[in-house]
């Protein structure tokens, strides 16, 4: 192949990248615009609205319905996945499993899953022009094709982009405030009163997250929190508007990283851009993870790669003393529960969450095998934990 | 010239290959072919900024009409561009220019507009723009220096000068033109076009996305001119600034509704 070819292949692939990139664009702004009319789409709340078909009366009150199914529900958390989904619905194994966990650690929260980077919140391979070629994606992604999943990161990826740009950003941030507002409500979350709603944003939902913030704090009359796992976030001025931001990043993250590159809003020298008065005003907290990578083998979800030697201490002392924090909070919150939680089968404990491995490391005081898995939901459930304590949701330990 | 042949053109003057700005002035369809690389590229310009159109949301019939009337303009610009550089040519470096020939090279320096259409890629709109800007002007050098035989020191004053001259004209005599383009593109959009920094600070606390469960499908809506609600419903911005007292007095668990005026939240 001589260098003519080279040249000619390079200048076809920034020529394809720029032309997806051109069309990212357009579904926001054709929501926006109201092109989309009142077109029928699939949603991605299928138990939602399979509850709102199953009893006709239940249609007109949705909310008293499902707030008595969660009403010891005191915390709603919005999991935005990351730029390798095609849906609200997880199918990556290790998001099922670290969904699975979260929720089997605190019983309490009331999860809600979205697609991100569609602010009409249509699967890829839902009802669009295109569907046909992400199914085809999807269903090579699965079978183990590389491109195939390549594809679908670069897809989502300039949906970030789109929700980082100056011009289309208010658009598309508002589109996703919307969605995410419709999530909460199918999932019955009392808009009345001050329930706490974070958004737990991985890779490209970070700034998906950032991006909602002020527009859900003017609907919900309070800020929300996000916590970001190994979030690809811009300078974006809705950092400003969140009551909390915990950046958790693995040193081996480069994508995550990419938003401190290509932002100078990120930059330490841009002293005035919104991300670095966040960070002044203690809004943001960054949280180291180790040396841990943003997704697969070493990822922040893989559950078969162990903490090493390196980041044993570090990550060992961390966690005993937020495990010691969670128990501590969450026996509280456990009583309180039981006690006010009358004839409701049996409540959830959050204390659950403590596993016995833990435990038994802190009877042993010896640092005890950790997957990456284990520290980054030790650590959520730290930034969860640590919000409610804040607000008064769950008393604090004093 | 054959349609290939008029591509192979254009490709050269976006390789800056001085034989391309010779070729446009020499064959007989080469003014066909600038007119032709103007409209294009002006039409693609007018894709890469339909942000505007977008965001104060113009139909689609009215937003491609709109595009067209957007090209127009922008080419009529370029007519304007080139009487001035024709005239600093002629004024300042005393060139005996024929109109035709400046015509010409400028037109086919309007070929890097052909992708200004990828101003609309998200994050890097603005860079491309700017790229394209200077390629733009580069090639409009060459062709200019082609066409006249001046020095490049020479065409680019003249083209500087005459890009300086129509600013100057059309920020005095020209305003009666401006605002005749702007009654135009306002009549042609149908709607009032605000720009871009009024719209999104008036984004926070005004229309939304409002949805509707229905049986089996959740039946989205465009944005309206209604404020947010966190319950699906969807009541004009007046009626609902007005009874959200009323709804907080009358809040009740199977009609709980939160319908929050924006200013008195932030």
């Amino acid at each position: 192949m001589n260098l003519l070819d080279v040249w000619t292949i390079l200048v076809g692939l920034v020529l394809a990248l720029l032309v997806m990139g051109t069309l990212a664009p357009f579904e926001a702004l054709e929501w926006w615009a109201g092109w989309y009319g009142s077109r029928t789409e699939d949603t991605d709340t299928e138990d939602t609205d399979t509850e709102d078909t199953t009893d006709a009366s239940a249609a007109t009150q949705p909310i008293a319905r499902v707030s008595e199914q969660h009403d010891h529900s005191r915390h709603f958390v919005v999991f935005l996945s990351g730029i390798h989904s095609v849906s609200g619905e997880s199918y990556a194994a290790r998001e099922i499993a670290f969904l699975e966990a979260l929720k089997a650690r605190l019983p309490h929260i009331t999860l809600v899953e979205l697609f991100p980077y569609s602010v009409t919140n249509r699967a890829l391979t839902g009802q669009r022009q295109f569907a046909r070629v992400w199914r085809w994606a999807l269903n090579n992604k699965v079978s183990g094709n590389g491109l195939a999943g390549f594809l679908i990161n670069l897809r989502n990826l300039w949906q970030v982009a789109v929700s980082a740009d100056r011009r289309y950003g208010p658009i598309y941030n508002r589109g996703s405030a919307d969605m995410i507002l419709k999530g909460l409500r199918a999932k019955g979350y009392p808009f009345a009163g001050d329930t706490p709603v974070t958004l737990i944003g991985y890779s490209g939902g970070g700034q998906i997250a950032v991006g909602a913030a002020p527009y859900l704090r003017d609907a919900l009359g309070q800020p929300v929190q996000v916590i970001s796992l190994g979030g690809v976030i811009s300078a974006d001025p809705g950092a400003l508007a969140l009551r909390k931001l915990y950046h958790l990043y693995g040193t081996r993250d480069a994508v995550q990283r990419l938003g401190n590159i290509m932002c100078p809003g990120r930059w330490a020298v841009v002293a005035l851009s919104p991300w670095n008065q966040a960070k002044r005003s203690g809004i943001i907290r960054l949280i180291r993870m180790g040396s841990m990578d943003h997704t697969g083998v070493d990822g922040y979800l893989d559950a078969d790669t162990f903490v090493g030697q390196d980041d044993a201490t570090q990550l060992y002392q961390r966690v005993i003393s937020r495990n010691t924090i969670n128990r501590n909070v969450n026996n509280q919150s456990a009583s309180i529960q039981n006690t006010s939680v009358q004839n409701s089968g049996s409540p959830a404990t959050a204390s659950q969450g403590v596993n016995s491995q833990d435990v038994s490391a802190s009877s042993s005081n010896q640092p005890p095998k950790l997957s990456y898995l284990d520290v980054t939901l030790d650590t959520i459930s730290t930034c969860l934990t640590d919000i409610e304590s804040s607000l008064g949701a769950v008393p604090s330990p004093s | 010239m054959t349609l290939p042949e008029a591509i192979g053109l254009v490709g050269r003057s976006l390789r800056l290959d001085p034989s391309a700005f010779e070729v446009i002035q020499t064959s007989p369809r080469g003014l066909t072919v600038a007119l032709v690389v103007v409209l294009l590229g002006t039409l693609s310009e007018a894709i890469g900024q339909s942000i505007m159109l977008f965001a104060n949301r113009v139909r689609p019939r009215r937003f491609v009409l709109s595009l067209l009337l957007s090209s127009g303009i922008q080419a009529f610009g370029m007519v304007f561009w080139t009487a001035s550089v024709w005239w600093v040519a002629g004024r300042v470096f005393g060139v005996d220019a024929n109109l035709r020939q400046v015509t010409r090279a400028v037109g086919l320096g309007y070929s890097p507009y052909l992708f200004s259409f990828f101003i609309l890629v998200p994050f890097f709109g603005a860079f491309i723009n700017g790229l394209l800007s200077l390629w733009r002007l580069l090639v409009v050098v060459l062709a200019v220096d082609v066409a006249l035989d001046l020095s490049v020191r020479q065409a680019l004053l003249s083209s500087g000068l005459g890009w300086l001259l129509l600013q100057v004209v059309k920020s005095t005599i020209g305003r009666p033109v401006i605002s005749l383009t702007r009654v135009m593109r306002r009549w042609v959009a149908g709607v009032e076009l605000s720009n871009l920094n009024e719209l999104f600070k008036a984004l926070q606390g005004s229309p939304s996305q409002t949805v509707t469960k229905t049986s089996t499908k959740t039946v989205t809506t465009s944005p309206t001119t209604s404020p947010i609600t966190t319950d699906g419903s969807q009541q004009p911005q007046s009626q609902a600034l007005q009874s959200d007292t009323r709804q907080k007095d009358a809040m009740q668990p199977d009609t709980v509704q939160k319908d929050i005026p924006q200013k008195d939240k932030v």
